[in-house]
């Protein structure tokens, strides 16, 4: 992961990284498609499946990224993701909500050997609560790292920088 | 303004049909009423040090950071020699805003977008464009932006409107040295808010109850099952309080209620991703300081902690901010992990602020029943003086005996 987040504030990951394969290219924006889908149908356990056994799970404001590095959250590894999977079926109490993302603006680049790829994509987030109308959630950037795995390609890691500073009261959904 | 919050000769609350005293239940109105809320902005917080900023935060000259403050757009900025100055955020020709963001630098002047008009790190007026064409009639000293009364105590920056109030360090009396012990040697390593669907009151009291969390946040109620919970909870008076308890409870039942809840057994490691600080006595503390700031830090092991502050915006919403700090010279890894997880369980997104947030929402929900339902109980702990359990309700009685009396006859008993 380009773990340096004043790189990946300067916007430098997509412009240093080369052409990709379009087969490559192809598979990993499914994926993320994929991802987006499993995220609205919640479910979780699916999602969670698309990651790596080490793979990560993170978000930070924009603001925070261009600051000091202030993640609001880093799961790292199967364990951190079954946390917040079990979170979302039912440890949190705020109740769930339907979810839709739309993900678009999609770069994908080469990684460092024939089976890893990464990409940045942008993305905007609508929540509808219960009785409620559909409101925009969040919007933001999605900074993804895959790896090919047994012909299968699974998130290596996942960066989501949130661009509001002033975040909605319910943020428990997955972004 | 010195205002007396241990001995209410007439409680306001007295007549009240549970049965109790005064200082043991809450008048719902308090949550709705609107013109309950404009009282509160002049009588609490216009009239209250309010906490805006920490110095670290403000590491160069001319860096600054915006605020508000019962109502009232506040600046606060970093001059010459270093020294701090808090100002209204307004310029004093037409009323723009001067500092236009959360967060930034003057380098040495601001500098109105409207009409040009300039003023220096301090607030003070220093030119205006094409000035002849006011004459004589431009008397600098009449167009300084007004000072607001501030001070720093263990890097914090204050501000109170009211310049008769006590001082700084007076104000926070017994809370004093708790706040030394959290921020005096640490620095801020970021910002995040988000807001509040509820009444003010309803985030605050909640670092005051120590009753909630069992139940609010299930990893907390299997963590504690069969565990006799230690803990104290403590009114350090002036409307100050401290919750301070040991980690204790066991991952063995947090597992478990995620195998019920995912259909997948948790793996070794599973809820016991944080470390523990077995038995070390009092190691977590929660301060709660008058009228709406409150303090998290950990006392052992890893250290460091966070504040939080909420602003209201209107009688139903408010602000949370909440701002993470870590000691300074900490090695690298270990800031990079308070970086990485520190928010993990806290804002709107975390695992235990995310619910926090929900019982606000769903409070201000309820409290549409106020005309039938009026008053809330809170009266745990019956031993006297200022010290019970940590589920008891000394701290946020505490509270309301500070609260009532700077609200005064804003209050009106019926």
């Amino acid at each position: 992961m380009p773990a340096n987040l004043a790189d990946i504030a300067a916007a430098k990951h997509a412009d240093a990284a080369s052409a990709v394969d379009v087969e490559i290219e192809r598979a990993v924006t499914a994926l993320i498609y994929k991802i987006a889908r499993l995220t609205d149908e919640r479910d979780y356990v699916a999602w969670m499946g698309l990651f790596t056994e080490d793979g990560e799970y993170s978000a930070v404001t924009h603001e925070n990224l261009v600051y000091k590095g202030l993640r609001l959250f880093r799961d790292v590894g199967r364990n951190a993701l079954y946390e917040r999977v079990a979170y979302l079926m039912g440890v949190w109490q705020v109740p769930r909500a339907k979810t839709l993302h739309l993900v678009s603006n999609v770069e994908v680049s080469a990684g460092e050997s024939a089976d890893s790829a990464q990409a940045v994509s942008n993305f905007i987030m609508t929540r509808t609560a219960d009785l409620e109308h559909s409101v925009l959630h969040a919007a933001g950037r999605y900074i993804d790292r895959f790896e090919r795995q047994g012909g299968a390609w699974r998130i290596r890691d996942r960066l989501v920088v949130v661009d509001s500073n002033m975040l909605p009261p319910e943020f428990t959904e997955l972004l | 303004m010195d205002v007396e919050v241990t001995a209410l000769s007439n409680d306001v609350w007295a007549d009240n049909p549970l049965g109790l005293d005064g200082s043991r239940v809450i008048d719902r109105r308090i949550y709705v009423d609107p013109q309950i809320f404009a009282a509160e902005q002049e009588k609490i917080f216009a009239k209250t040090w309010q906490w805006v900023a920490h110095e670290s935060e403000l590491p160069a000259f001319g860096d600054y950071i915006t605020g508000t403050v019962a109502g009232r757009p506040i600046v606060v900025s970093r001059g010459d020699e270093g020294r701090i100055s808090a100002f209204l955020n307004t310029c004093t020709h037409r009323g723009a805003v001067l500092a236009p963001h959360q967060r930034g630098n003057s380098a040495g002047s601001f500098v109105c977008f409207y009409h040009g008009w300039c003023f220096d790190t301090e607030g003070k007026f220093t030119a205006a464009p094409l000035a002849s064409a006011y004459g004589e009639n431009l008397r600098k000293a009449c167009y300084d932006t007004p000072q607001v009364r501030h001070d720093v105590f263990a890097g914090n920056v204050f501000v109170c409107l009211d310049p008769d109030v006590q001082p700084l360090a007076e104000f926070l009396g017994a809370a004093g040295k708790h706040i030394e012990a959290y921020t005096g040697r640490h620095e801020a390593l970021g910002r995040v808010r988000w807001l509040l669907k509820g009444n003010w009151k309803l985030w605050h009291e909640n670092f005051r109850d120590n009753y909630h969390p069992m139940f609010t946040h299930r990893t907390i109620g299997a963590n504690y099952q069969g565990v006799k919970i230690q803990g104290a909870n403590i009114d350090l008076t002036g409307g100050h309080s401290l919750l301070a308890f040991p980690s204790q409870g066991n991952p063995e039942p947090i597992k478990s209620l995620m195998k019920t809840l995912t259909g997948i057994p948790a793996a070794e490691g599973v809820g016991n991703h944080r470390p523990r600080q077995g038995n070390l006595e009092y190691s977590h503390n929660i301060m709660a300081v008058f009228p709406n700031l409150d303090f998290q830090f950990q006392m052992s092991g890893a250290g460091g902690g966070y504040l939080q502050h909420v602003t209201p915006t209107s009688v139903d919403r408010a602000v949370v901010e909440l701002v993470v700090f870590g000691e300074v010279g900490e090695p690298p890894e270990a800031r990079q992990a308070r970086l990485d997880r520190f928010l993990d369980a806290q804002a709107s997104s975390g695992k235990i602020s995310g619910d926090d947030t929900e019982a606000a929402r769903r409070c201000a929900a309820g409290f549409g029943t106020v005309g039938e339902v009026r008053w809330s109980n809170m009266d745990r702990g019956q031993e006297p003086g200022l010290q019970g359990g940590k589920n008891d309700e000394y701290s946020l009685r505490g509270f309301y005996d500070a609260y009532k009396a700077y609200m005064g006859d804003s209050l009106v008993a019926e």
